[in-house]
């Protein structure tokens, strides 16, 4: 892709983003409507790996888009872009509701474990794929890649892998951040990125 | 500050992926607006995130969308701000009593319409169940007809096949040479049958007359027009008569007379 079709592009994706904003701050449905067309498939992709339960996703999504149309003053332009906002807000939703009752009720009738992100599912395939990632990982720093093997490879929590490993939570932050640090310097921008959102579940 | 080093320390992911503390988030943003060059690469890691999100998205069941902004509708009554303005924008505050009157009248209208359809249906329907009646009666009548003339062929055919049948020609007078008659007589079934085919036709004011002669004694059998059936059945039935010696018809005045008109004789036949 040249530059001039990517500045088109992000010119686009701009006065796109600015005109729902605009909409929603308006309280004018438009605004959801163009919302959904553009974010809901990503946003639904961020609940899925939270919820195992395809129909608590639903659930969840509906409450995502109710949220937004409800808080919509409280999105500072200042602090982030629109999907920043937008993905913030959904994961904690999903989160709260992994943690909720009803979530729990329904993992004993499906028969799963509320307390695995289904992305841990994925943990046991992506650790067959990512191989090379691995590697990369193993070289880090004994302390880094111990954090990022329960992290990314198994999917726990920070608090989790505070819990597991003994230590407090606050020094598993502090080692988190030193070593994306450290990956920083060995991977892409765009692969950091894939690492980051397998960790933050 | 080393901008590099700051990058590098990826706490721009963190705040991104909002994972700091809130002290830690207005650190950052303070920084952001110190540094033009760590806003740049914000942008950039915002980006990339939203590539991933989209890389990664997940469509919804189809029928999301609806219950969503359905599930919006309540909602907008429930907003705070000022009832009484209406935003150039949203214009959704509808008078609902001129709507709802608006929604009777052209109801009534759409009604009243109907209604008047309705009754010019049921008019056209009714004609048109009058004609069907009266279709129905007419082949009903055509029906009992075909009938009867059925049931009058299937006698004489089996009167034909009876060998008890007696067939007895009479043969015209000098009054009428030409013409002939004919009479079918069965004493097993009793039944006696004129066939008025070959008779000449009458003046108004006469009427033929059928003759037995029993024991040398004409006996009245009664007048008869020259009326011939419709599918050209030209048998009419007579009274039958035990051992009749003969036949013959006679030209009489209207309704017949007692005794025959022996001059008026057309045709005559022994049995």
């Amino acid at each position: 892709m040249n530059v001039f079709m990517y500045m088109n592009q992000y010119q686009r994706k701009v006065s796109l983003e600015r005109e729902i904003i605009q909409l929603l701050r308006q309280r004018d449905k438009q605004g959801v409507t163009l919302l959904y067309q553009n974010y809901a498939g990503a946003l639904f992709g961020i609940i899925s790996r939270i919820i195992q339960s395809q129909e608590i996703a639903e659930e969840v999504l509906q409450d995502v888009f109710l949220k937004i149309w409800d808080n919509f003053d409280k999105y500072d332009a200042e602090k982030g872009r629109l999907y920043t906002w937008l993905s913030q807000l959904t994961r904690n939703l999903a989160l709260d509701k992994v943690r909720s009752a009803s979530y729990r009720k329904k993992a004993i009738t499906d028969g799963f474990d509320p307390a695995l992100s289904r992305s841990e599912q994925l943990a046991e395939s992506l650790y067959m794929e990512d191989s090379g990632l691995r590697k990369v990982v193993q070289s880090l720093d004994k302390n880094y890649s111990e954090l990022i093997d329960y992290a990314y490879f198994k999917g726990y929590a920070q608090s989790e892998i505070a819990k597991e490993l003994g230590i407090p939570l606050g020094t598993v932050k502090t080692r988190m951040r030193s070593a994306i640090k450290q990956l920083r310097r060995i991977l892409q921008h765009e692969l950091m990125i894939l690492v980051l959102m397998i960790l933050w579940c | 500050m080393d901008i590099n080093k700051y990058k590098e320390s990826g706490i721009l992911e963190l705040f991104v992926l909002g994972s700091l503390s809130p002290e830690e988030e207005q650190q950052v943003l303070q920084h952001l607006k110190q540094y033009p060059a760590l806003r740049a690469e914000l942008e950039k890691i915002e980006e990339a995130m939203e590539a991933y999100g989209q890389a990664n998205a997940i469509t919804p069941p189809p029928n999301m969308e609806a219950s969503i902004l359905q599930q919006l509708d309540p909602v907008e009554g429930q907003v705070p701000p000022k009832p009484e303005e209406s935003l150039p924008g949203s214009g959704r505050r509808i008078n609902f009593n001129v709507l709802l009157t608006g929604i009777a009248v052209a109801a009534s209208l759409a009604l009243l319409t109907w209604g008047i359809f309705q009754n010019t249906q049921l008019k056209q329907q009714n004609t048109q169940i009058q004609a069907l009646e009266d279709n129905i009666r007419e082949m009903e009548t055509a029906c009992a007809l075909e009938t009867q003339q059925k049931e009058k062929a299937e006698l004489l055919l089996a009167l034909y096949k009876d060998p008890q049948t007696r067939p007895i020609e009479l043969s015209g007078t000098d009054n009428a040479p030409e013409a002939i008659a004919g009479v079918l007589w069965n004493p097993n079934q009793q039944k006696t049958y004129l066939d008025i085919a070959n008779l000449p036709a009458v003046p108004s004011n006469k009427q033929y007359q059928l003759w037995a002669i029993v024991d040398g004694t004409p006996v009245d059998m009664g007048v008869f027009d020259l009326v011939i059936g419709t599918n050209g059945d030209t048998f009419i039935e007579v009274p039958f008569i035990e051992e009749p010696q003969a036949f013959a018809i006679t030209l009489e005045d209207q309704g017949g007379s007692q005794q025959p008109t022996l001059e008026e004789m057309v045709v005559y036949g022994a049995v």
